[in-house]
């Protein structure tokens, strides 16, 4: 288990290292010179000797090695640079939105598993009955249904027919409704498909039929077995997810209007506001990586066994 | 609680039935093509001409989906808006499939130090959620069709890349190809007459899956405003520009929604269906 950890842990620093280098590369596909972009994001007057200036004062007369490494030297002091627009740290900025992201994230997350998790155990055990149909149907379109277009729909019957719910989110409950359900929705279709599968596999195999030979309840097979042996799945179904979600929350958050990171992300496409785009796609990635080896490593502890094949 | 006994081996696939859903689901997704390939035969107005005269028509009549607030006909444009999102999403995914595949083959056969390198840069690609890097890719190249599939290819290739190095890795050593080599074929040979065949189905039916998908992600990003750029239609864009007249216009939201909904459903269960023929056909043999 340690020797896994250790490695998983050398793994991550590589992968860290080349996101890094690939969120960094990011903005020199953007066409254009940077000193130039950033002085038209401000709104300033762009003249040769200011533009030199400026080129001077972002470094960017020094190589392309030298301008990766200071800028990686003051990404792990938690320094990713300053906004174009308005001059503030983009950290700052980031946590801010974080603030918003992380709570309508994890609602989503939780209406989605809390909805999923039974429905898909459910018409796992009642393969084939009207229930299992029902729910498989439910299932198939919500993984044909862009979240964007949940969100249309919803804002359609909710606000603009009924006007149960306030289409602009503020920072109320009433306001987290929709952006959440818009983003549980897709992932439910998701979630349901992958557990039922996973349920039914597990019900398939050998231990089940003796423990049903040996006359123990059903529920406790339910329960207590076939969850419990699940579990590990159902963690790395739910992991991944989260990259999904994470993008997700871009489009959903721009369309309520919800301050999170998402909304200032597209914010600052718009204005070309470049360090931020580059701060949110390597904290979004950092973030990833880090629930994904924590996943990994939750999977170990769950199921052993995958220790002793190698 | 009885119902418990009957349900266990309810999964096992059925030659018979997934044969039927493939043929089904494959003249559906035909005739899908077929339709964004002639929409411009069959479109009842012109998608583009704008008039003040047909401003937000209900549904009926000259305009079966009713018109926009600029007085375009909505079904039309959905019509028009099939191929670029029926196409964009099928010439994306193929192109990933195939640049993936070569690659992941090239990696598994010589395997070595570019094998190395190259499987790191997938797993830093992985490291990034694919949308979250699609949008900023899109956002800093700026928005169009082109930068949109740039944007999503860049990790699209990696599945592909993975799966082929794996299944060539795992064929290499077999004696047939060992044969093959001594008798002096050379490993271009090996690899695209020999390697590729065996390793195809599994790779063609993840593609298969893949692109219902990219559909959606595609219509994501113009949605967003970072794909296609209105007036051009695809359905994405349409429902954005849309929505903002949702009240007086619910027909220029429900056209292209339900369009999307039905053929990226199609897709999917014809991307299931291939999945599920190559698992019977594995087993059968």
């Amino acid at each position: 288990m340690g020797k896994f950890i250790g490695k998983r842990l050398l793994q991550l620093v590589f992968v860290l290292f080349a996101v890094s280098f690939m969120t960094f590369a990011l903005m020199y596909i953007a066409p254009g010179d940077p000193a130039e972009r950033k002085l038209s994001a401000q709104g300033e007057a762009v003249n040769p000797e200011v533009l030199e200036a400026e080129r001077e004062k972002m470094g960017l007369n020094q190589p392309f090695a030298v301008r990766y490494f200071s800028w990686l030297g003051g990404v792990c002091t938690g320094n990713l640079g300053t906004s174009y627009v308005d001059n503030r740290p983009v950290i700052t900025k980031l946590g801010e939105g974080m603030a918003y992201t992380v709570p309508l994230a994890m609602s989503a997350l939780a209406v989605a598993l809390a909805i999923s998790l039974p429905l898909g155990i459910l018409s796992a055990v009642y393969s084939n009955s009207v229930l299992d149909i029902i729910v498989q149907i439910f299932s198939f379109i919500g993984n044909a249904l862009p979240n964007f277009l949940i969100a249309v729909l919803l804002i359609f019957f909710f606000c603009i027919q009924n006007s149960f719910l306030p289409v602009i989110a503020n920072n109320s409950f009433t306001g987290l409704i929709l952006p959440t359900l818009s983003l549980a929705i897709p992932m439910c279709g998701r979630f349901i498909k992958q557990f039922r599968g996973e349920v039914i596999e597990q019900l398939e195999k050998d231990y089940i039929t003796g423990l049903r030979v040996r006359g123990v309840k059903e529920k406790k097979i339910i329960f207590g077995n076939v969850l419990h042996n699940s579990s590990a799945a159902i963690i790395t179904i739910t992991g991944l997810a989260i990259g999904t979600l994470m993008g997700g929350s871009v489009v959903i958050e721009s369309i309520f209007r919800w301050p999170g990171v998402g909304k200032l992300v597209m914010d600052s496409i718009t204005a070309r506001d470049y360090p931020v785009i580059q701060g949110f796609v390597l904290i979004m990635a950092v973030i990833y990586v880090l629930i994904n080896l924590a996943t990994d490593i939750l999977y170990r502890v769950i199921d052993p066994r995958i220790d002793y094949e190698k | 609680m009885k119902s418990f006994k009957r349900k266990t081996k309810a999964k096992k696939l059925n030659y018979k039935a997934v044969k039927v859903r493939l043929i089904i689901f494959s003249a559906l997704v035909a005739a899908l093509i077929v339709i964004s390939l002639i929409a411009p035969l069959i479109e009842p107005n012109d998608p583009y001409a704008t008039s003040s005269a047909n401003m937000r028509q209900g549904p009926g009549g000259q305009f079966p989906f009713g018109t926009d607030s600029l007085g375009r006909c909505v079904f039309s444009r959905v019509l028009a808006g099939a191929f670029t999102s029926i196409f964009s999403s099928i010439f994306l995914v193929a192109v990933s499939f195939g640049a993936g595949t070569i690659i992941g083959m090239f990696c598994g056969y010589f395997g070595g130090i570019v094998d190395t390198i190259i499987m790191r840069i997938t797993d830093a690609l992985l490291a990034f959620p694919q949308m979250v890097l699609a949008i900023a890719v899109a956002g800093v190249l700026g928005g169009n069709l082109t930068n949109a599939l740039i944007a999503i290819g860049i990790t699209s290739w990696t599945l592909y890349a993975r799966l082929a190095r794996g299944q060539t890795y795992s064929i290499k050593n077999e004696t047939f190809i060992a044969a093959l080599k001594l008798s002096g074929v050379s490993n271009m040979r090996i690899m695209f007459r020999h390697i590729l065949p065996n390793i195809f189905r599994p790779l063609i039916a993840t593609a298969c899956t893949q692109i219902g998908t990219t559909m959606i992600y595609i219509s994501g990003l113009s949605f967003l405003g970072l794909g296609v750029i209105p007036p051009a239609a695809e359905w994405g864009s349409m429902i954005n520009e849309a929505r903002g007249y949702f009240q007086l216009t619910p027909w220029a939201v429900i056209g292209p929604s339900i369009a999307m909904l039905i053929t990226i459903l199609i897709f999917n269960f014809f991307g299931d269906a291939v999945r599920d023929m190559t698992e019977v056909r594995g087993n059968g043999r």
